[in-house]
C-alpha cells in the first residue's frame, strides 16, 4: 500500500522564487518516505527546466500538465481548478491532495474533493484584529471540512487557534524545507546576499554599508546573487546595477541556477538579511526560506531581531541587528572576533536540528495519516502470457492487478483499452506489439508503462508506432536482445533494461526415473528454427554408440499447428524430417508426447536440448533451463546471444561435439550428476522466480531510478 | 477578432474538439522526439568486484545532467546479473560489439576510470 499524493500549488514552476522552490522541495520530502507516490499539477507547462530539472527525472514523482487530461485547457485557474482535480483524480484515485493558494482554495472547499484535501495557506490576513469577518469564516469553514490542514510555524498554528477559535488538533506544522547538502570550506571576510533587489530587504542600505566597510576593511568582500528588481525600486535600478558592478568590493554574480547559489553561500563567512521593520517585525508569522538555508549551510547571518528571528536562534544570537549602522558593526564583530562568529554558528546548528528534513517530515506523515494508503493499480496487457501468468499471484501480493488478455495480438481493442487505461497507475505491455504501440500514445503522465518485448516482435513494425518519451522502460529478456531492439527501435539505452525469464525451480524439484540419462527432449519443435532436424540428427549419432537412446518431443505436431502446417516452406521441413526418421528407423525411438505437464515429463528426461538457429536465435529458451532445474542436463549449440544466458559448459559449436559430451556424461553417473547438480544451483541462483520477482518488483516499483538505488543502499 | 474566436473555442470543449479536428486534417501533429543531452560518465570493468568503486567514484561528483554506463569486457554471464542489480546503470558488454561486429554509439560520452581526478570532470560538466 503506498500514498498517492497529488500537489497543487497556485505558481508557476518556470518562475524561480521562494514559493516554487518551496513547492519544489516538498515534492522531494514527501519522496523521502518510499511509500510516497508524488504528482504534481502544473499551473502551466514547463519550458523552464531549472528548476525542475532535478526532480523531473525521478520516477515516483511526475509532472502533470493539464492539457494532458483535458485537451482544451493548457492553464490551472481558479475557475476550472474543481474540473481539473475531479478528472485527474478520479484518474489516479489520490490519497490526499495538498493545495496551496487561497483564491485556488476557495473553489475546492465547495467541492466534493475536499475531503481528500490537505490546504496550505499563507496568504491570509496576519492581524488578528484586521481580519475580514468573511475571511475568518472561510478559513474556520475549511478547518471544519478538511482532516489535516498544513500551517506554516509554530505561531501562524497558535493564530489560527486564536482567531478561528479552533482546537487546532488538525493544524499541522510544515516548516519550510531546505535540504542541507555538501558542507564546503569557508572564506574568511566574505559576505554574502542572496536574493531579489528589494526597498524592504534593505539592498541600498547595504551598498552604503559595503562602500562604508571599504574604508574600514577593505579585505571584505560581498558576493551579490540575483538581478530580479522589485517594482519599488525600478526608478533606482540603472544606479543599483552600477554600484554593484563598480564597487571594488563586491562580486556581483547576477541571476544562478539554484545549485550554484547554494554553492556560492556555504563557501562565505557571514550572510545578509537584515530586512526592514515592514517584513521582519514581531508580528510575523512566517519563517524566512533564506534563514533556514543558512542554517543548514551553516553560514551565520546577519538580521533583525524579532520574535519569530528569536525563537529559532535563541536569545543569545549575537548578530541581530536594529540599525543600518548596528548591522555594519555586527559583520565587522562577526569578522574580527572568531568567538563571536562561533557562537553564533553554534546558534545556526541548534535551529538546524529543528528544521531539519526528518524533523519536518515527521509533522507532515502525522498529517498524512489521516489519509488511507491506496494499492498501485497494476494493469497486464498482451495475449500469449505464459511467460508472464506464473507471476500473477506475487502481482497480487504488491499490487491489485488486472489483465487484459487477448486472443491473438490483432485482436486489441482501444475502446476496451480506453476503459481499462482509467484504472491504472501502472501498465506493463507484454509484447512489443498492438497493446504497447496503442498505450505508449494514450498513456497519462501520472501513469508508467514497461513494455517487454521477447523476439519475433524485432520484425514487426509496431516498435516504431511507440512514443518512447512516455514509455517508463522498455524490458527484453536477455541482453543480446537488448541490443538488437534497442538498435532496430532506436530505443535510447537508458530506457531500456534486462528483466530475465523466471523458472519457478522448486516446481520441478523431484526425483529422476532409472533410465532417464538415455533420454533427450527437445521440448517445443515449432517452427522449424527451433532443430528439429538436428535433434534427429544427434539421435541418429548417439543410437551408434547406445541403442537405449531416445528422442521426446512433447507439444504440438506441427500438423497439429495451422501457423505453421500452411506454410510451404515449414511444412516441406517437417515432411524432410518425418522421412528422414523413417528412413533412418529411428520411427520407435522418437517420440511425440503432445501436451504434458512439464515438471512430471522432465523426471523420464536427462537431457534437454536447444538446438536452434545460430541466425535466428532464442530470446531466452525457457525450457533447458526447466530441465536445469529438474536435473537434467542441457545440451545446446552455439546460437546467437546464448552466452548471455547459458554457462559455457552446455554450450557445443557442433552436433558431433554434443554427441560425445551427452554419451560420456551417460555413461559415467557420478560426472552426471555432478553437471546436473552444476546446473540445477546455477538457475536456482540465476533465474529462480523470487529473484526475478524481487527485479520486477523493484522495477515497477522504483522504475529502475539511479537516485532511489543510492538512498536504498546508502550511496552518497 | 482573432483573439476573441480563439477564446471562445478555446473555453468550448466541443467546439475546441471540432476546431482541433479539422486543424489536425491540414496540420497533422508532429511526433515529439525524444531528447536527452546528459553527459555518460563511461567507466570500464573486467571484474564486477569493481562496481562498488565506481559508484563510488561516480557519486562523488554525479549531477542531474549526468548517467552513469560501464564498458564490461568478458563477463558476459554475469551481464543479467550486474543489470539487475544496479537498477539505472547502463552496461553495454563490448564482447557483443566485438563478436556480433556491431558499432557502440554512447553520445555525450565522457570516458573516466576510479583514478581520474574528480575536479577535472566537473570541469567537462
Amino acid at each position: 500500500m503506498v500514498r498517492k499524493i497529488l500537489i497543487y500549488g497556485d505558481l508557476d514552476l518556470n518562475i524561480i522564487d521562494g514559493s516554487s522552490i518551496w513547492l519544489v522541495n516538498l515534492a522531494k520530502l514527501l519522496l523521502g518516505d518510499k511509500e510516497n507516490y508524488v504528482d504534481i499539477l502544473l499551473k502551466k507547462r514547463i519550458r523552464n527546466h531549472i528548476l525542475v530539472g532535478e526532480i523531473e527525472k525521478r520516477y515516483r514523482i511526475r509532472l502533470l500538465y493539464v492539457k494532458d487530461y483535458i485537451d482544451h485547457i493548457t492553464e490551472v485557474d481558479p475557475g476550472n481548478i474543481v474540473k481539473i482535480l475531479q478528472t485527474i483524480d478520479g484518474l489516479r484515485d489520490y490519497s490526499c491532495i495538498i493545495i496551496r493558494g487561497t483564491q485556488v482554495m476557495e473553489k475546492v472547499a465547495g467541492s466534493e474533493i475536499i475531503g481528500k484535501v490537505i490546504p496550505y495557506l499563507t496568504d491570509f490576513c496576519h492581524d488578528k484584529n484586521t481580519m475580514p469577518d468573511s475571511q475568518k469564516k472561510f478559513l474556520k469553514d475549511l478547518y471544519r471540512k478538511v482532516q489535516a490542514y498544513f500551517v506554516q510555524t509554530k505561531a501562524m498554528k497558535e493564530y489560527l487557534q486564536d482567531v478561528l477559535e479552533v482546537d487546532g488538533t488538525k493544524f499541522h506544522v510544515l516548516y519550510p524545507v531546505v535540504f542541507p547538502g555538501k558542507n564546503r570550506k569557508q572564506e574568511p571576510k566574505t559576505l554574502v546576499y542572496a536574493g531579489k533587489i528589494a526597498r524592504n530587504w534593505n539592498i541600498i542600505e547595504l551598498l552604503d554599508i559595503m562602500e562604508k566597510l571599504k574604508k574600514k576593511d577593505p579585505g571584505i568582500k560581498l558576493h551579490f546573487i540575483g538581478n530580479k528588481v522589485n517594482r519599488d525600486l525600478a526608478e533606482q535600478k540603472q544606479d543599483i546595477f552600477s554600484r554593484l558592478r563598480s564597487a571594488d568590493n563586491i562580486i556581483f554574480h547576477g541571476a544562478l541556477p539554484h545549485s550554484e547559489t547554494e554553492r556560492i553561500t556555504k563557501q562565505c563567512s557571514l550572510g545578509y538579511s537584515f530586512r526592514s521593520t515592514e517584513v521582519d517585525h514581531d508580528n510575523s508569522l512566517e519563517v524566512s526560506v533564506k534563514l533556514l538555508e543558512y542554517c543548514h549551510s551553516g553560514v551565520p547571518v546577519v538580521l533583525r531581531r524579532t520574535r519569530m528571528h528569536t525563537a529559532i536562534l535563541g536569545d543569545e544570537y549575537p548578530l541581530f541587528a536594529e540599525s543600518e549602522k548596528e548591522c555594519m558593526d555586527k559583520i565587522l564583530t562577526a569578522f574580527c572576533r572568531p568567538e563571536v562568529w562561533e557562537q553564533a554558528k553554534k546558534c545556526l546548528s541548534r535551529s538546524a536540528d529543528q528544521f531539519s528534513v526528518e524533523n519536518i517530515y515527521k509533522n507532515v506523515e502525522q498529517a498524512l495519516s489521516a489519509y488511507p494508503k491506496k494499492n498501485m493499480r497494476l494493469l497486464v496487457s498482451g495475449h500469449d502470457l505464459k511467460f508472464l501468468k506464473p507471476l500473477f499471484p506475487y502481482f497480487e501480493t504488491a499490487f491489485a492487478l488486472e489483465v487484459q488478455e487477448l486472443d491473438e495480438y490483432l485482436e486489441f481493442s482501444s475502446k476496451e483499452a480506453g476503459e481499462y487505461i482509467k484504472r491504472a497507475d501502472i501498465i506493463w505491455c507484454e509484447w512489443l506489439l498492438t497493446a504497447a504501440q496503442w498505450y505508449s500514445n494514450h498513456v497519462y503522465p501520472h501513469q508508467s508503462l514497461f513494455i517487454r518485448a521477447h523476439r519475433f516482435e524485432v520484425a514487426r513494425k509496431y516498435g516504431n508506432n511507440v512514443d518512447i518519451n512516455r514509455v517508463t522502460k522498455f524490458i527484453t529478456v536477455s541482453y543480446y536482445w537488448f541490443e538488437e531492439f534497442t538498435r532496430k527501435f532506436r530505443i535510447p539505452a537508458e530506457k531500456c533494461t534486462v528483466a530475465d525469464n523466471f523458472i519457478d525451480t522448486k516446481q520441478y524439484d523431484k526425483p529422476k526415473e532409472a533410465d532417464s540419462r538415455f533420454h533427450l527432449a527437445l521440448i517445443g519443435a515449432l517452427p522449424k528454427r527451433k532443430g528439429l532436424d538436428r535433434a534427429v540428427e544427434l539421435l541418429k549419432m548417439l543410437k551408434k554408440k547406445d541403442s537405449r537412446y531416445c528422442l521426446h518431443v512433447p507439444g504440438k505436431r506441427p500438423e497439429e499447428f495451422p501457423n505453421t502446417w500452411n506454410v510451404p516452406e515449414e511444412r516441406e521441413y517437417y515432411e524432410q524430417v518425418y522421412r528422414k526418421i523413417e528412413r533412418d528407423g529411428l520411427k520407435d525411438s522418437v517420440t511425440f508426447d503432445g501436451w504434458v505437464e512439464m515438471p512430471e515429463f522432465l523426471r523420464k528426461i536427462g537431457y534437454v536440448l536447444s538446438l536452434s538457429d545460430e541466425k535466428f536465435p532464442e530470446s531466452f529458451h525457457v525450457t533447458p533451463f526447466e530441465g536445469m532445474a529438474s536435473g537434467a542436463v542441457t545440451a545446446a549449440l552455439r546460437w546467437e546471444g546464448i552466452e548471455y544466458l547459458y554457462p559455457e559448459e552446455v554450450i557445443m559449436d557442433n552436433l558431433e561435439e554434443m554427441a560425445v559430451y551427452i554419451d560420456r556424461l551417460a555413461n559415467a553417473p557420478e560426472k552426471y550428476a555432478e553437471a546436473a547438480s552444476r546446473g540445477r544451483r546455477f538457475v536456482r541462483e540465476n533465474y529462480d522466480i523470487s529473484l526475478v520477482w524481487g527485479h520486477i518488483k523493484s522495477l515497477l516499483e522504483r522504475g529502475g531510478d539511479y537516485e532511489e538505488f543510492c538512498n536504498q543502499t546508502g550511496e552518497e | 477578432m482573432k483573439s476573441f474566436v480563439i477564446k471562445l473555442v478555446k473555453n468550448n470543449p466541443v467546439l475546441y474538439r471540432g476546431a482541433k479536428k479539422v486543424y489536425r486534417t491540414f496540420q497533422p501533429a508532429k511526433p515529439t522526439i525524444y531528447r536527452n543531452d546528459d553527459y555518460s560518465i563511461v567507466y570500464r570493468l573486467s571484474d564486477p568486484q569493481e562496481m562498488p568503486e565506481i559508484l563510488r567514484h561516480y557519486n562523488s561528483f554525479r549531477r542531474q545532467n549526468t548517467r552513469l554506463a560501464v564498458l564490461v569486457s568478458g563477463n558476459t554471464l554475469k551481464m543479467h546479473i550486474l543489470i539487475r542489480e544496479y537498477p539505472g546503470v547502463i552496461f553495454y558488454s563490448l564482447d557483443y560489439y566485438q563478436k556480433y561486429r556491431k558499432r557502440l554509439y554512447i553520445k555525450n560520452m565522457i570516458l573516466t576510470d576510479c583514478g581520474q581526478s574528480v575536479e577535472d570532470i566537473i570541469e567537462l560538466l
